[in-house]
C-alpha cells in the first residue's frame, strides 16, 4: 500500500492546482457570464476535487466540494441563474477549502468554523432553482457575517494589516492568508527539470572525480620536490660546514695585511664562503616556502574529502526526487489483466506485493511494456481455462502475482502464475527443428530455456504473442538489458513460470568499476561485481570452482573480437553475479571505480549489443558499458568476426631513441596526437631494456647516441628471433648516402633526415603499419 | 510554371576529401568542423565506424568512407572531423582535410552528395541477424 502521509502530499499539490484554476474560473465567471464550457469545466474541477479529498478522508474538504459542485451542476443545467449571490457563495466556499488545506498542509486538524454557514448559503441559493433571487440585502448579510465571525487569527492579522478592508479585497484573495496558502510542503516540478539537474549532478561527479584524481598526482609531484629538496639541502649543508668559514691554511695567502693575525684571532670571508652562506640561507627559505606549502595542501586536500561528502548528499537527495513507488506502476496493469482474462475466458486473481519499493522514474517508465508483456504472457499462455484446471486438482482462479523486492542496487520484480509452466521439450523439438541444436545434443533445462529469449524462436507458447500483440521475449530481454538489468525465469511443468527482472534501482548516476582489456578501457556496473581476483597461474579450463560454486570463465577480448597480442602475465578475473550462476570475466587490467552518468548507446551504434551505454570521463575518455549478462549471450552465440567485419583498432606502441630531450619530445606529442602509444629511451641499451619488458611495434630512432648507438641497437633487434619483426625506422641529421645505406643494409625500414615534417613521418607510419599486419 | 527573374535559388554543399574522392554534404546538415584529437575504438564495430570521439560532452562516432566506398587507401594526415546532425543525433564524417563550401544553382544536379538520412539508416548498426 502507499504510504498515506506521501498520498496526503500529492493530493495538496494537486489540490493547489485545482484550487487555482477554481478561482481563476469564479472570477472569469463574473466578468463574462456566457461561458457553458467554462461552467463545465468548473464543475468537472469541483467533482475531482471532491473525490480526491474524500479519498484521504478530508471529509470537510469533501463537503464543501461537494456543495460547489451541486452549485456549479444546477448552472450548468440552467436550475439557477448566474447571480452575484451565487458567485458570492462560491468564493465564500473556495475561502473555505482555501483554509481547510492550508491548515492540513501545515499539519493541523481539518477544522472550519462556519462550515454550516458555506453550506447553508448555497443550500438557500439551490433551494431558490429556477427563481431568480437577486438581494443586496442577503448580501450585506452574508458580508456582516464574514466580517464579524469568520476569522481566525491570521484573518485577523491580515485584515488589520492591510487596513480598511475592501470587499474586493476579500473577495479576490489579497489576504495574508491567501499568501500562506501557497506555502505548502509540495511542489510540482516539470520531470524535466530534475532530469537536467540529475545530468548536472552527474557532471559535477565526474569533474570531481578528476579533480581528486589530480589532486593524487599533484601528491606525487609533491612528494618528488620535496625528496629533490631534502637532497639538496643535505648536499648544501655539507657544503657550507666545509666552506661557510675560512680556511685557516688559506688566510695567510689571503691578505698579506691580515699576516699578522693568527688563524682564530680574525674572521676573514672569501667568495667561496659568502657564495655558501648565500647558498644555505636560500635553501632554508625554499624549506620554508615548502613547509608551508605543504600545510596549504594538506588543509586543501581536507576540503576536497569535505566537498566529496558533500556532493555525495546532494547525489543522494537529488536521486531520492526522482524516485517513485513501483506500486503506482503495478496498479496500471490492474485493469488489462482483468479485461484480458475476461477476454481469453480465463478466471484470474492479479496480487501484488512490495509496492512500495522506489525505483528511477527512467526505470519506472521504461518497465511499463516489459511488464506488460510478461503479464499477457501469464494470462494468455499460463493460466490455464478454469475446466482444465478443475481436471487437474487445481484452483479454478489462477493466481498471477507481480512482487518487487530490493537486492543491493537492484530493483527484483518477479512476476509469477500458477499456470500450466513452458513445454521444456517443446522448445527442444524447436531448437532442433531450427537447426540451433543437433538432435544429437542434450543441453540442460536452463540452456533450452534460454533459447526463448533469441530473436525469431517461437514455439507454440510463444507465436501467438508475437504474432500481433506483444513485442515478443527478445524484445523484452532487451529493453532489460538496455536497462543495464537482466531476466531469468523458473519453470515447472504444472506448477507455474515466474520471470524475474532485475534492474538497478537508479540508472542516472552508476557507480562502475574500471578496467582494460587489449588496450581499451571499459566500464562494468558494479553492482554485477561481487569480487576481483588476480588470475596469476596460466588457465586453461573454462570452468574454476570458487567458493563452493563454479564460475564460468570468460575472455572479454575473445568475446569483443578484439586481435591483441599482450605479455601481460598477471592478469584478473571480475567475478560477475549473473542470474544464479557467476561468471568471470578476464581482463587485463583493473583500474578501479568511480560514479558517472551512463549514457545510452548512440543510435547509430545500438545493434552492438555488448555495450549497454557509454561514459565520459573527466579528461574526455569515453568508455563502453559492459553488460555481464549480456556476455552470458554471446558465449551462447558468440559475435562472429566475419558477420560484423570486425576490425580492431587498437593503439601502437612506437618507441623513439635520441639522446635529445627536445627530439624525444617533439616526436612524442606529435605521434601521441595520432593516437600512438609512446615509449622513449635515450640510448640503444635503454631501449633493449625496454623492449623486453614493453611490447613494441616499432622503433624510431636516431643513429649517434651514447651507450649504444643507433647501428648497434638495428643489428642487436635484427639478430634477436624474436625481436627481428619490429619495423625500425631511423631518425637522424646525418644525411649522407653512406650513413643512410649502413643503415638499411642493417635492416632498418626507412631513413628519414632530420628536420623532418611531419607528413612524411606519418606516411612512412602508416606504410609499415600496414605491411607489419597485412 | 513561370520563373521570375532573379528567384534562382542555390544550394551550398560542404566538400571534403577521402581518398582520391570529394563527397558533398548539404551543408545545411553540417553542424560544425573539428580537429580530431583523440579517438576511442570500439570493438565489435564495423570497419566503417573508426571509433567515436567527445564531442561537447557528447559522443560522435566518426565513420571512414574509404571502408565503404572503393577508394585507395585514404591519408587520414591532418583528419577532420565533420559533424552533421541526423535524426537527433550527430554522426561525423573523416576527411582529410579541412573541407570547403560550394554553391551551385538548385536545378543542377550535383553527384556524389550523400543523402544524411539514407546513410543513417543504411549504415546504422542493426542488431545481428536472425538465425534461420
Amino acid at each position: 500500500m502507499i504510504d498515506k502521509s506521501e498520498l496526503l502530499g500529492y493530493f495538496l499539490s494537486e489540490a493547489i492546482e485545482h484550487i487555482n484554476v477554481l478561482e481563476r474560473g469564479i472570477l472569469q465567471l463574473q466578468d463574462s457570464p456566457d461561458k457553458g464550457s467554462l461552467v463545465e469545466d468548473l464543475f468537472r474541477i469541483a467533482h475531482t476535487l471532491k473525490g480526491s479529498a474524500a479519498l484521504v478522508k478530508l471529509t470537510l474538504t469533501s463537503n464543501l466540494a461537494h456543495q460547489m459542485e451541486d452549485l456549479l451542476e444546477s448552472l450548468m443545467n440552467r436550475e439557477i441563474e448566474l447571480s452575484d449571490k451565487l458567485i458570492e457563495s462560491l468564493f465564500h466556499i473556495l475561502e473555505g477549502i482555501k483554509i481547510l488545506i492550508s491548515r492540513v498542509s501545515r499539519g493541523e486538524e481539518e477544522f472550519l468554523e462556519n462550515e454550516r454557514v458555506l453550506i447553508e448559503e448555497a443550500d438557500e441559493i439551490l433551494k431558490g432553482r429556477r427563481e431568480v433571487v437577486s438581494s443586496t440585502k442577503d448580501l450585506v448579510m452574508v458580508e456582516e457575517f464574514l466580517s464579524d465571525k469568520w476569522e481566525d487569527k491570521e484573518t485577523l492579522q491580515a485584515s488589520s494589516l492591510i487596513g480598511s478592508r475592501d470587499e474586493d479585497a476579500s473577495r479576490f484573495g489579497r489576504r495574508k492568508e491567501d499568501f500562506l496558502f501557497y506555502i505548502t510542503k509540495y511542489v510540482k516540478i516539470d520531470s524535466e527539470k530534475i532530469e537536467d539537474m540529475l545530468n548536472l549532478m552527474g557532471e559535477i561527479i565526474i569533474k570531481k572525480n578528476y579533480l581528486i584524481k589530480r589532486a593524487k598526482d599533484f601528491d606525487e609531484i609533491r612528494d618528488e620536490i620535496f625528496f629533490t629538496c631534502r637532497r639538496l639541502f643535505f648536499e648544501v649543508s655539507d657544503f657550507t660546514e666545509r666552506y661557510a668559514y675560512s680556511m685557516p691554511e688559506n688566510i695567510r695567502y689571503v691578505d698579506p695585511l691580515l699576516s699578522e693575525f693568527g688563524e682564530l684571532e680574525f674572521d676573514k670571508y672569501d667568495d667561496l664562503n659568502l657564495f655558501s652562506r648565500k647558498l644555505q640561507e636560500i635553501t632554508n627559505d625554499i624549506i620554508e616556502s615548502l613547509k608551508a606549502f605543504d600545510k596549504f595542501f594538506e588543509s586543501l586536500s581536507d576540503d576536497l574529502k569535505d566537498m566529496d561528502k558533500l556532493i555525495k548528499m546532494l547525489k543522494l537527495s537529488v536521486t531520492d526526487s526522482r524516485m517513485m513507488e513501483i506500486g503506482i506502476l503495478f496498479r496500471h496493469f490492474i485493469k488489462p489483466v482483468s479485461e484480458l482474462a475476461e477476454r481469453h475466458n480465463k478466471k484470474v486473481e492479479f496480487i501484488t506485493m512490495g509496492g512500495s519499493l522506489k525505483v528511477d522514474r527512467v526505470i519506472f517508465e521504461r518497465l511499463f511494456n516489459p511488464l506488460m508483456h510478461l503479464i499477457i504472457n501469464a494470462i494468455v499462455h499460463g493460466i490455464e481455462p478454469p475446466d482444465e484446471r478443475l481436471k487437474k486438482d487445481k484452483k479454478v482462479v489462477g493466481t498471477i502475482l507481480l512482487s518487487a523486492k530490493k537486492d543491493r542496487g537492484f530493483a527484483v520484480i518477479d512476476i509469477s502464475d500458477d499456470g500450466k509452466g513452458i513445454d521444456v521439450d517443446n522448445l527442444y523439438r524447436e531448437a532442433v527443428r531450427l537447426g540451433l541444436l543437433k538432435s544429437e545434443e542434450k543441453p540442460s533445462k536452463e540452456q533450452l530455456l534460454s533459447l526463448i529469449f533469441l530473436p525469431g524462436f517461437s514455439t507454440a507458447e510463444t507465436a501467438n504473442i508475437t504474432a500481433g500483440r506483444g513485442i515478443g521475449l527478445s524484445a523484452v530481454k532487451e529493453m532489460v538489458y538496455a536497462l543495464n538489468g537482466f531476466i531469468e525465469l523458473f519453470t515447472e511443468r504444472d506448477v507455474g513460470t515466474t520471470f524475474r527482472i532485475k534492474v538497478p534501482l537508479t540508472l542516472a548516476i552508476a557507480n562502475v568499476l574500471l578496467f582494460r582489456c587489449g588496450g581499451i578501457e571499459f566500464v562494468v556496473p558494479s553492482d554485477f561485481i561481487e569480487e576481483v581476483m588476480l588470475l596469476s597461474q596460466p588457465y586453461n579450463q573454462r570452468v574454476f570452482e570458487h567458493r563452493g560454486g563454479k564460475v564460468e570463465l570468460i575472455e572479454l577480448t575473445e568475446t569483443l573480437g578484439i586481435n591483441y597480442r599482450s605479455d601481460i602475465s598477471q592478469k584478473y578475473v571480475l567475478i560477475c553475479n549473473v542470474y544464479e550462476k557467476k561468471i568471470g570475466l578476464i581482463v587485463d587490467d583493473v583500474m578501479g571505480q568511480e560514479e558517472t552518468i551512463i549514457k545510452p548507446m548512440h543510435s547509430f551504434l545500438e545493434g552492438l549489443q555488448v555495450y549497454s551505454g557509454t561514459t565520459i570521463s573527466g579528461d574526455g575518455t569515453i568508455r563502453f558499458v559492459i553488460n555481464p549478462a549480456n556476455l552470458i549471450e554471446q558465449q551462447f552465440r558468440p559475435l562472429s568476426p566475419l558477420d560484423l567485419g570486425i576490425r580492431t583498432l587498437v593503439k601502437k606502441n612506437v618507441l623513439v631513441v635520441d639522446d635529445s630531450i627536445s627530439v624525444r619530445k617533439y616526436v612524442s606529442t606529435f605521434l601521441q596526437t595520432k593516437n600512438f602509444n609512446v615509449y622513449t629511451a635515450t640510448n640503444g641499451a635503454e631501449a633493449l631494456d625496454l623492449i623486453q619488458s614493453t611490447p613494441i611495434d616499432m622503433v624510431i630512432t636516431d643513429l649517434e647516441m651514447p651507450v649504444i648507438h643507433g647501428y648497434e641497437l638495428i643489428a642487436r633487434l635484427k639478430a634477436s628471433e624474436k625481436y627481428r619483426g619490429i619495423p625500425i625506422i631511423v631518425l637522424t641529421s646525418r644525411g649522407g648516402k653512406k650513413h643512410q645505406e649502413k643503415a638499411l643494409e642493417l635492416g632498418a625500414k626507412d631513413y628519414l633526415i632530420k628536420p623532418f615534417d611531419e607528413e612524411s613521418l606519418m606516411r612512412i607510419l602508416n606504410k609499415h603499419f600496414e605491411l607489419s599486419y597485412a | 510554371m513561370e520563373k521570375e527573374a532573379g528567384e534562382e535559388r542555390e544550394i551550398t554543399y560542404c566538400v571534403f576529401r577521402v581518398g582520391e574522392k570529394d563527397f558533398l554534404l548539404p551543408a545545411s546538415v553540417v553542424r560544425e568542423v573539428v580537429d580530431i584529437a583523440k579517438i576511442f575504438s570500439i570493438p565489435g564495430a564495423p570497419e566503417y565506424v573508426y571509433g567515436v570521439i567527445p564531442v561537447r560532452g557528447k559522443i560522435v562516432p566518426a565513420i571512414d568512407l574509404s571502408k565503404i566506398y572503393p577508394i585507395d587507401k585514404p591519408f587520414y594526415n591532418d583528419s577532420k572531423l565533420i559533424i552533421v546532425d541526423v535524426e537527433n543525433e550527430n554522426i561525423g564524417f573523416l576527411s582529410e582535410s579541412a573541407p570547403f563550401f560550394l554553391s551551385f544553382d538548385a536545378d543542377i544536379i550535383v553527384e556524389d552528395v550523400i543523402d544524411i538520412r539514407t546513410f543513417f539508416e543504411t549504415y546504422r548498426i542493426k542488431q545481428p541477424k536472425q538465425e534461420s
